[in-house]
């Protein structure tokens, strides 16, 4: 399966080699789960999870036992959606019912679908939908609501969006459009996770009073599909770069792909990376509100993917000629970062930025833009996680908690009485550190004198002002011998 | 309270950049409101005849001060009239500087506000600057906010703005006079009629000094356009008429888009057309040792070389400000982005080379005829 490009690559970038191996070693999923114990139905499911989705399957897999059938089965419906929506062989009088009543289908544990082109990839799961219906009647009602609900509005959305676009084939007009059609397809997606986390209560409720926050976690993560994807969507006739953006740069949208209108194509998508990364912000504040580890991991790693390929992309003019991607190395290694906490998510964030400010050219008319963006990015950072300097952290400041906020009485009180604790704590550890000194110097002292140590001698010797030993041998010899008289030894 | 109709405000440095700004925008916002002007400098006809009056006198002289303000009663006063050296000045560590720097901007804001106290106003908006904090170029400012204690600015010019901030805050005038008194601290604004901040960046394209970045150019650094400045300044009169809230207290205000400091001049150079073909990043101890060398050449030609120790140290440093105080008290909110302020700057300073220009054109055909 290694090619020998691969072996070259890893050898020559032994970081992401060591990135690759540390992943495949070292991680362990927060939650394990029992496969033995799935039932024919579920083992179903996560075949087909496995088969609709390199990446989702993975994080989908390891979370939060409460919530691992819900998301799979959101997971697949909307997957189901899609493989309707993207299917170029269904005439849209066909599609456009079955896109708007496709969650009547939901809790019909019989229904199947076998309409799709025999060449659409993920048609084995509509065929097999039964499978998912069963699953979906086991979860909880709360659940079910929330899925019903957005497969709804995203049937209706698609819908909306296939009929106009059969209407126009000319693709996305403006960039509002732009953004709702990204709002029909991930918007609602994080809508939906949102309002599942919460229900679970793995996550913030105040994310839910912030639709701004899990509508950009959508946006973000669509919007780089969208830039990267741009070669594969146009040999497929697909146009989802809006025309507003496009149009200032060439009159064709095949225009953006000849070699002579090279630096209007990497403006253009300069614009279209500005879009995209002015949202990056609202990503970080959202995973902030989210409370437990699997969840993190689940929301976090698509995020980090899509800054590194932000990156990736931006300025790189082979995303017009070929379908381009983040190496294995480099993903393995940002799915470590991102799977630890919101700081080192944040350091990833940040890294990314500077990258894509290091690429930034002054020449691009969005030059200034993008460094804000940038610049946007790394200061949210900076109120999270302030980088303290000698000027910042004050000598003498009134006691703060770890907030930063003013302490309250109770909290001043508990704060003492922790303090008093710890002095505590310090006394009884020098007290026994001492108290070993001392017992090994007695048994030091105990063994020198079992050896013939004569401690009398010394002790006349100090006390007669010998403090320090003489300095060369005679003078210690008539020293020896000045005391050793009396025991009768000077008879020579 | 509401907003009166007819209130008397005063404007000091009002022929200058900012202020001039600010008397425009208060006699479109405000048009009940009588407006003047203090300063040195005639303000143009334009202006000066819808001004209530023109008050004539160097705020550095207290004698003229007081003398403006005999028989004037204002119901607020703004003082935005100060000097801000430029260049090699801001750097400057002469006696004689520091001297000029001071009576103007500490004596005169003392004789400003005494005045103002005097003729029975009891409310003042102090034009500070966020270099009250910043100006020891020696620490990096990460989205710093007004707990940062003042009083470590070595440069002439913050020192200068934090003795005058210091003093109009100073508790005792609110005890004794029930001074209504607040400070913004704008960091460095840009915006058309700019005198300093466009020529000096532009002035780098002709030295030929645009293709270097001093260290690794990941350095943040805050600027502000012309007319969120404006805004902030109405905002906080608004506010010492009003609710009051924001009496006795300084804030920082910028456009909220710190920007990469290095791009940023890049980003004024391309508005003149001008991209470096490549950029070499000079390491700072080089960079240290360059300067130091220019400073030395300098001195032995007299000439003004762009490149010290001083500008090294604030190309290298991140400054940014946290503005949540100004928007949670005085609802301050920039209206003008960053990367349309710079266009527009730009677009007016081209305006004025141009018609700088033909007035050389004009001057070369007379001597030649």
């Amino acid at each position: 399966m290694v090619s020998a490009k691969e072996v070259a690559y890893y050898l020559t970038h032994v970081s992401e080699l060591r990135s690759i191996i540390q992943w495949k070693t070292w991680h362990n999923p927060v939650h394990e789960r029992d496969e033995e114990k799935a039932t024919e139905d579920e083992k179903q499911c996560f075949k087909y999870l496995h088969l609709t989705s390199r990446s989702f399957a993975a994080v989908i897999l390891e979370l939060h036992p409460e919530l691992l059938m819900p998301m799979t089965i959101f997971y697949l419906i909307l997957r189901g959606l899609d493989t309707i929506e993207d299917d170029m062989t269904i005439p849209i009088e066909r599609k456009e019912p079955l896109l708007r009543d496709f969650d009547q289908h939901l809790s019909d544990e019989k229904w199947t679908f076998d309409g799709n082109g025999p060449n659409e990839k993920d048609r084995a799961l509509l065929v097999g939908f039964d499978a998912v219906g069963r699953e979906f009647n086991k979860i909880k009602p709360a659940y079910k609501k929330i899925i019903s609900d957005i497969c709804k509005r995203m049937g209706d959305g698609m819908a909306d969006y296939a009929k106009n676009y059969d209407e126009q084939a000319n693709g996305v007009q403006t960039i509002k459009d732009y953004e709702l059609y990204c709002h029909y397809v991930a918007g609602l997606v994080g809508e939906g996770c949102t309002r599942l986390f919460v229900e679970a209560k793995l996550a913030n409720p105040i994310l839910l009073q912030k639709p701004e926050l899990m509508e950009s976690m959508g946006q973000f993560l669509q919007q780089t599909n969208i830039i990267r994807d741009i070669r594969e969507d146009f040999d497929d006739k697909r146009f989802f770069w809006p025309k507003e953006v496009w149009s200032k740069y060439v009159t064709k949208f095949s225009d953006l792909f000849l070699p002579e209108n090279r630096e209007k194509a990497l403006h253009c998508q300069s614009e279209m990376v500005l879009i995209a990364l002015r949202r990056a912000d609202e990503c970080l504040f959202y995973m902030a509100g989210v409370k437990e580890q699997s969840v993190f991991n689940f929301v976090a790693i698509p995020q980090a993917m899509a800054i590194a390929t932000q990156e990736l992309c931006f300025r790189n003019y082979t995303m017009f000629e070929r379908n381009i991607k983040i190496t294995k190395g480099q993903a393995c290694g940002l799915m470590m970062e991102s799977t630890q906490n919101l700081q080192t998510l944040c350091e990833v964030f940040r890294r990314y930025a500077r990258k894509i400010h290091k690429k930034n050219s002054p020449s691009d008319p969005h030059f200034l833009e993008i460094s804000i963006a940038c610049g946007k990015i790394e200061r949210w950072i900076e109120s999270v996680f302030p980088t303290q300097t000698a000027r910042t952290l004050q000598a003498g400041a009134i006691a703060k908690g770890a907030d930063g906020k003013a302490l309250t009485p109770e909290q001043e009180a508990k704060k003492k009485h922790d303090d008093a604790e710890a002095k505590k704590d310090v006394m009884m550890i020098m007290i026994a550190v001492f108290a070993t000194l001392a017992f090994i110097s007695l048994l030091m002292v105990g063994a020198a004198w079992l050896a013939g140590a004569r401690f009398d001698l010394a002790f006349s010797s100090l006390k007669s002002g010998n403090i320090v030993p003489p300095k060369d041998a005679q003078e210690a010899a008539s020293l020896a011998s000045s005391f050793a008289k009396p025991s009768g030894h000077g008879e020579l | 309270m509401q907003l009166s109709d007819d209130l008397r405000i005063l404007v000091t440095g009002g022929s200058g950049f900012l202020g001039a700004s600010i008397v425009a925008a208060l006699l479109e916002r405000h048009t009940g409101w009588r407006v003047s002007i203090l300063d040195l400098r005639r303000p143009s006809e334009k202006i000066l005849i819808r001004l209530e009056r023109y008050l004539q006198a160097d705020i550095a002289d207290e004698s003229s001060v007081k003398a403006a303000f005999k028989d004037y009663h204002p119901d607020l006063v703004i003082h935005t009239a100060g000097i801000i050296p430029a260049r090699q000045l801001r750097y400057s560590t002469r006696t004689e500087d520091w001297e000029r720097v001071k009576s103007i901007n500490y004596d005169g804001t003392r004789h400003v506000l005494a005045a103002t106290l005097t003729s029975g106003c009891r409310r003042f908006v102090y034009t500070s600057s966020c270099t009250t904090v910043i100006d020891d170029l020696d620490h990096d400012y990460y989205n710093v906010d007004e707990t940062v204690p003042l009083g470590l600015a070595t440069l002439h010019y913050g020192k200068s703005k934090t003795l005058a901030e210091q003093h109009v805050l100073d508790p005792s005038h609110a005890k004794e006079y029930g001074l209504l008194a607040c400070a913004l601290r704008p960091c460095t604004i840009i915006g058309p009629g700019d005198p300093a901040v466009i020529a000096l960046i532009h002035d780098l394209i002709v030295k030929r000094e645009t293709n270097f970045i001093i260290g690794d150019g990941d350095n943040l650094y805050d600027w502000m356009y012309i007319d969120n400045a404006v805004l902030a300044h109405i905002l906080a009169a608004e506010n010492l008429l009003t609710s009051q809230t924001a009496a006795g207290e300084a804030f920082f205000i910028s456009n909220q888009e710190p920007a990469y400091f290095w791009d940023f001049l890049a980003a004024i150079w391309a508005e003149f057309d001008h991209v470096p073909r490549r950029r070499w990043y000079i390491p700072v101890g080089l960079a240290w040792v360059a300067g130091w060398a220019a400073e030395w050449v300098t001195w032995a030609t007299g000439g003004a070389a762009t490149l010290d120790r001083g500008s090294i140290k604030d190309g290298i440093r991140t400054v940014f400000l946290n503005n949540d105080k100004a928007r949670s008290v005085l609802g301050y909110v920039p209206v003008v982005g960053l990367a349309e302020g710079v266009r527009l700057a730009c677009d007016d300073f081209k305006k004025q080379m141009a018609t700088r220009n033909t007035a050389n054109g004009i001057l070369n055909e007379k001597t030649k005829g």
